[in-house]
């Protein structure tokens, strides 16, 4: 069997074909990855709004940068959505589908902002198996989430501030995981102007 | 309840839930991020990814012991096999096997087939010294911990630092049997 | 769990279920019929429930949940002395004349036990499928850590649905 292994060896990562994205690994595996990503944080910081604001949204950005590019190129023939409901569609449903496996519960425009979008989601899957002990508040780990958000519409051209919020649903023992979404004043104007 | 043997690896993945392993490779490649940014130095990076998958592994053990039937397993080398052929493909769905054994069957080696954590990665020149999977060795080391097995994995062969495969190596240090109470403390 | 430790830490939390059914063999004045307890010993280590107590009647506290942790800690290792051959992991029932109790050890020495009316059937399958719910929602969780007490909402709220009958007879399946 030796020498039959899968892998080939390239000389340069850009010399491998890219993968077509169907690979799949445990949800488990992922959530012991997760678990791990957010006690490692929780040592690099004085306050949960710094765990939260800074630390995960930043590793979520991180993973969101590379998405937007890997489905640009695989997904929409290196192009990219250029209008506002074009990239909030592209977040809801393309990228939600890919690092999800589903498409988002909800996307919303918010009722008194002009500049505010939502993504719902019932059950974030990163906060499948999370209980946020009672001292920490509002901290919600879709945090890491809204970080992934703002890195697609960063790397696209719609600078936002993104964030994670539990939603109490009615008749339901949890609440839902809102990602807020508040666009820069450039992009609104930029939408503004192209009509 | 009749005694349940265990399930093949296969049959286990097939089973559970599964994610895009984009996902997975993605969100780990910004944990090394993280660790590089923080730590600065390869060599504390290289420690704290081991760090982070030994508590991966002491908690993934009654995961893995739960879900795959596996009963005792009568040696080190039983143990080995399991871990490549059940434990690899249930979390990773990947597919492992066991070589190089030693004369005395407490040393091995587990080559992987695929890797998922390393799509997309290519390790710069500030970074040669970097174990990119290392989190791994963590994961097998606590893992095994948890079931009175004090071992040392260390990697042999790693495609990123251009082998041909993956290889750990796994080395067999003590077996802690199990305590009676009553000839502890005192 | 220090590997190697000596050390013997008491512990254990126990939850008090009580189960409320309509359907039951023996009716009471308060309408439930079954008590269930469901503790965990991890290696020593006990872990206290969030969950809510469902009255003063069969309820134990947490001394009386530590006190029995750590008996029984120590008699399933008396169990595997005594045992005439080898090969015993320890005790798996033990039988009362007003309750059961069943404990399942996990590879890693982690104990769950449940205490139920004597006879109740099919505990084996609750036992697991609670481990299985301890690798979730507890074992996942990056707020709970190793050795403490289990403060795990997620975990609270699938337990007792575990609990609840219809659940339990559907394990059985």
């Amino acid at each position: 069997m030796i020498g039959v292994g899968k892998i080939k060896q390239y000389s340069n990562v850009l010399d491998k074909p890219l993968s077509k994205g169907k690979q799949e690994v445990s949800l488990s595996a992922f959530a012991f990855l997760f678990s791990e990503l957010v006690q490692y944080n929780q040592t690099q910081v004085d306050n949960i709004a710094e765990l939260e604001r800074s630390r995960l949204e930043d590793a979520g950005y991180a993973v969101g940068a590379r998405v937007l590019e890997l489905l640009c190129h695989r997904d929409k023939g290196n192009r990219r959505e250029t209008r506002l409901l074009g990239i909030l569609s592209f977040v809801h449903s393309t990228v939600w589908k890919v690092l999800f496996g589903k498409v988002a519960d909800s996307l919303e425009k918010g009722t008194e902002h002009e500049d505010e979008y939502m993504i719902s989601e019932k059950e974030l899957l990163v906060n499948r198996f999370i209980s946020i002990p009672k001292d920490m508040g509002t901290f919600n780990c879709g945090a890491f989430v809204a970080g992934i958000v703002r890195g697609v519409l960063d790397g696209a051209g719609f600078p936002a501030v993104v964030t994670a919020h539990f939603v109490p649903v009615e008749g339901q023992q949890r609440p839902r995981t809102t990602i807020l979404i508040k666009f820069a004043e450039e992009v609104l104007r930029r939408e503004a102007r192209l009509g | 309840m009749p005694p349940v043997g265990p399930r093949s690896g296969d049959a286990i993945f097939a089973n559970v839930e599964r994610v895009n392993a984009e996902l997975f490779t993605l969100t780990y490649g910004a944990i090394v991020r993280q660790l590089l940014t923080d730590l600065e130095e390869v060599e504390e990076v290289n420690k704290q990814l081991d760090q982070m998958g030994y508590n991966i592994g002491i908690r993934l053990i009654d995961e893995f012991l739960a879900k795959s039937n596996v009963s005792r397993c009568v040696d080190f080398k039983e143990t080995a096999e399991v871990i490549a052929k059940i434990g690899f493909k249930m979390f990773l769905g990947v597919t492992a096997s066991v070589t190089n054994w030693d004369a005395d069957g407490t040393c091995c080696s587990i080559v992987l087939e695929d890797n998922p954590l390393v799509d997309f990665v290519e390790l710069p020149d500030t970074c040669q010294g970097l174990y990119y999977c290392n989190i791994l060795s963590g994961v097998v080391r606590g893992a095994l911990e948890m079931v009175s097995m004090k071992t040392e994995i260390s990697w042999i062969r790693d495609m990123l630092r251009g082998d041909d495969a993956f290889e750990l190596q796994v080395k067999l240090l003590k077996q802690v049997p199990e305590e009676y109470p009553y000839k502890d403390d005192e | 769990m220090r590997f190697g430790s000596r050390r013997i830490r008491t512990c254990v939390f126990a939850l008090n279920i009580r189960q409320v059914s309509n359907d039951s063999r023996k009716p009471t004045g308060s309408g439930f019929r079954t008590v269930f307890r469901v503790g965990l010993i991890y290696s020593g280590f006990i872990f206290e429930s969030g969950l809510k107590d469902y009255g003063s009647s069969g309820r134990m506290d947490t001394n009386d949940s530590l006190r029995v942790a750590s008996l029984w800690h120590s008699m399933h290792a008396i169990s595997q002395q005594l045992s005439p051959i080898s090969g015993c992991f320890g005790i798996e029932l033990l039988q009362a004349d007003t309750f059961d109790l069943h404990c399942f050890q996990s590879l890693t020495g982690t104990k769950f036990f449940v205490v139920c009316e004597p006879g109740t059937q099919h505990m084996e399958g609750l036992l697991k499928h609670i481990y299985e719910l301890y690798t979730d929602y507890v074992l996942k969780n990056p707020f709970y850590e190793m050795e403490m007490p289990i403060r795990c909402e997620l975990f609270d709220i699938n337990l007792t649905q575990a609990i609840q009958k219809d659940r339990v007879a559907l394990l059985a399946r």
